[in-house]
């Protein structure tokens, strides 16, 4: 999971580490600035995009 | 303007360690800076440009091998080669005898704790500070005297960029991708300086550190920023001590919520400062004890501000009344203390960065 501000630094770190189709999640910025609370709600709302992205990911990786 | 042409390109061929690509150009001094920066490989400035003759020249002064792999600099984890960071500290305008000492801070920067790929892809702005303290510097003109934070001092310039540039090329450390400084400093150009061994009332820092005095070490931390107070008052090292802490205790600070993290200041006493603090009476360690126990901040200031939503602190921090006075770092070990500059009444600190420890490297001769 990244915030919009690293998704292009986040795409060049997946491919230095060979990952070209890693799957990534993409919240608003900023997220220092939120409390526990928030970012719980945050991770929340992602679960599902989460899990569809690791699903996404294994399911190509036993095709592969 | 004839733009540069290349001519042929040879891929790296020699996986165990690699070597790096040749590349001819044609065209003016000139036409090949604006090459190199077009590609992205320069921080703007002009570079000198690497020919084999030149880089051959510096891994002469090399007491490792061309080929020998130092490490893999994220966030892109290029390989390190001595021959690659040779090259780079061409393009920076190294004298070759400079080369040991860069390839000392390399190394220094690729040591875990350190942190580097951190350093690029925070927005907190970090480049890494290399002091350098032992008898090289002197015999390098590194600058410990007048001005010694810039300009006109080639050891220090271009040592300091030399480590930029490495990290740059081979790490990624680029504006466009990489690299997510909201604002940056000039340290990510450069910011390289020695210890005044003449004007140091303690012992070398590198014997403070536990090494031999006839070693030369470069210690590197990932700072923010300078902030240079003035205290042209007080004649007493008390006063100055009492200055310093004033100016390292505002708002905004990020270390004081992450001393778990374990970063350390750089402080740097001007030599009239350092002279004072001495006289009375304080020793380097007494110094770091002082700051120690007082460059603090009530709990209930760093609360609900700074840094302090994403802390990263003791947990004992956490259960404490609101009026605890919280310090900047851990312990008094993190601070590093030292002295360098002109005549003036004037001292400087570099506030760390928060996700980061210093390193040391020995100079190899």
């Amino acid at each position: 999971m990244i915030t919009k501000a690293f998704i292009v630094a986040a795409q060049n770190r997946a491919r230095a580490l060979g990952l070209t189709e890693h799957p990534v999640v993409v919240i608003d910025h900023p997220i220092a600035s939120k409390n526990r609370s928030q970012i719980l709600t945050l991770a929340q709302d992602s679960v599902s995009e989460v899990a569809q992205g690791l699903i996404t990911a294994l399911g190509r990786g036993k095709s592969g | 303007m004839a733009s540069p042409r290349p001519r042929r390109a040879t891929p790296a061929s020699a996986p165990a360690a690699p070597k790096a690509s040749r590349i001819n150009l044609t065209g003016s001094v000139r036409d090949v800076c604006d090459y190199f920066y077009q590609q992205g490989w320069t921080d703007g400035l002009p570079i000198i440009p690497p020919t084999e003759d030149l880089v051959l020249e510096m891994l002469e002064a090399s007491p490792l091998s061309a080929g020998q792999v130092l490490g893999q600099v994220p966030p892109l984890n290029g390989s390190v080669t001595v021959e690659k960071t040779a090259i780079n500290a061409v393009m920076a305008g190294c004298r070759p005898e400079y080369f040991p000492v860069v390839l000392a801070a390399v190394k220094a920067v690729l040591q875990p704790q350190f942190n580097v790929g951190g350093i690029t892809t925070t927005t907190g702005g970090a480049a890494p500070v290399a002091l350098v303290s032992g008898p090289l510097a002197a015999q390098l003109d590194i600058n410990s005297g007048t001005a010694v934070f810039g300009s006109g001092h080639q050891a220090n310039a271009t040592i300091g960029r030399a480590l930029r540039l490495t990290l740059r090329n081979l790490g990624g450390a680029v504006a466009a991708t990489m690299e997510k400084s909201t604002h940056g400093w000039p340290g990510k150009y450069t910011m390289c300086f020695a210890e005044s061994a003449e004007r140091c009332p303690w012992e070398p820092l590198q014997v403070a550190l536990g090494y031999p005095k006839e070693a030369t070490i470069v210690l590197v931390s990932a700072c923010r920023g300078i902030h240079t107070l003035v205290e042209s008052t007080q004649e007493s090292g008390q006063g100055v001590l009492e200055t310093l802490v004033g100016s390292m205790t505002a708002g905004g600070i990020s270390g004081y919520a992450f001393q778990a993290r374990g970063a350390s200041p750089i402080i740097v006493f001007g030599p009239e400062h350092a002279a004072e603090v001495a006289a009375a009476g304080y020793s380097r360690q007494d110094v770091a004890q002082y700051l120690f126990e007082r460059v603090r901040l009530p709990k209930s200031q760093i609360k609900g501000r700074g840094h302090y939503g994403a802390r990263s602190w003791p947990a004992e921090f956490e259960a404490a009344p609101d009026d605890t006075m919280l310090p900047l770092v851990a312990d008094p070990g993190k601070y590093v203390i030292t002295v360098a500059g002109g005549d003036g009444r004037h001292s400087s600190w570099f506030p760390a960065w928060s996700a980061t420890q210093r390193a040391v490297e020995v100079v190899q001769g």
